[in-house]
């Protein structure tokens, strides 16, 4: 995962805002290299990452996966159908991607956001708000101060964030607190996985 | 004569762990609940 962001997707009114989002969907749009991270795994981590069996309270926050290529729609539904056997009836919805409109910026790397001092020191590195958006080092962050993150990961990533060394220690005390498993290559043992992890 | 040679433009600074993109990466769009 290189670049994360967040955004309003699915629906077709134009230039939707958190407070006028119309008919689209809270979203996220991530970059990520082909040569490190499927698709599939990006799957895995999809359905572990929220209860699709839940039905939306709303269309904002629905479950939906917005394909941009045949291969993907084909890899989500080989998905939904290979865990729907597992855990019964998901309410997520696979649909064509039409546009992806990005969220304000104060929705962005949220959790970083929550750490001033963190957040503060990365932006000072950043001509502007979209390169803090756009940034590596931003996405592992909203990531690891909220918990996430491997001790391997973080020991080797965060050094390279260009921040000093106190806010490391800061950030170092924060991650890892979450269980978390690495995005897994087969949908048979994401289907194992979710279920241990999430669907209990 | 020779022409003047222009001003480097300054580089920002950026983390490396930003700097380390590959050249083509693919984009996936999810909405999770």
């Amino acid at each position: 995962m290189v670049r994360t962001r967040v955004g309003y997707c699915g629906g077709a009114s134009e230039s939707p805002t958190y407070q006028r989002i119309g008919d689209h969907s809270e979203s996220v749009e991530i970059d990520y290299d082909p040569r490190v991270v499927t698709y599939g795994d990006l799957l895995a981590e999809f359905f572990a990452g929220h209860d699709a069996r839940a039905r939306a309270f709303s269309t904002q926050y629905r479950s939906a996966i917005f394909c941009r290529t045949d291969e993907e729609r084909a890899a989500a539904e080989r998905a939904l159908q290979s865990l729907q056997v597992a855990l019964g009836l998901l309410h997520a919805s696979i649909e064509p991607l039409t546009r992806f409109w990005i969220a304000e910026d104060y929705h962005q790397k949220f959790r970083l956001r929550g750490h001033s001092r963190i957040a503060a020191e990365l932006r000072a590195l950043m001509p502007d708000e979209r390169a803090f958006t756009d940034s590596t080092s931003a996405a592992r962050l909203n990531g690891w101060v909220d918990g996430w993150g491997s001790a391997a990961q973080v020991e080797r990533e965060l050094p390279l964030t260009g921040l000093s060394r106190s806010a490391q220690d800061e950030v170092r005390a924060l991650a890892g607190r979450r269980e978390y498993a690495n995005p897994l290559g087969n949908e048979q043992e994401s289907a194992h996985a979710i279920r241990g992890r999430t669907y209990r | 004569m020779k022409p003047q040679e222009e001003t480097p433009t300054p580089k920002l600074s950026a983390p490396p762990l930003d700097l380390e993109h590959p050249e083509s990466l693919a984009t996936a769009t999810f909405a999770m609940g």
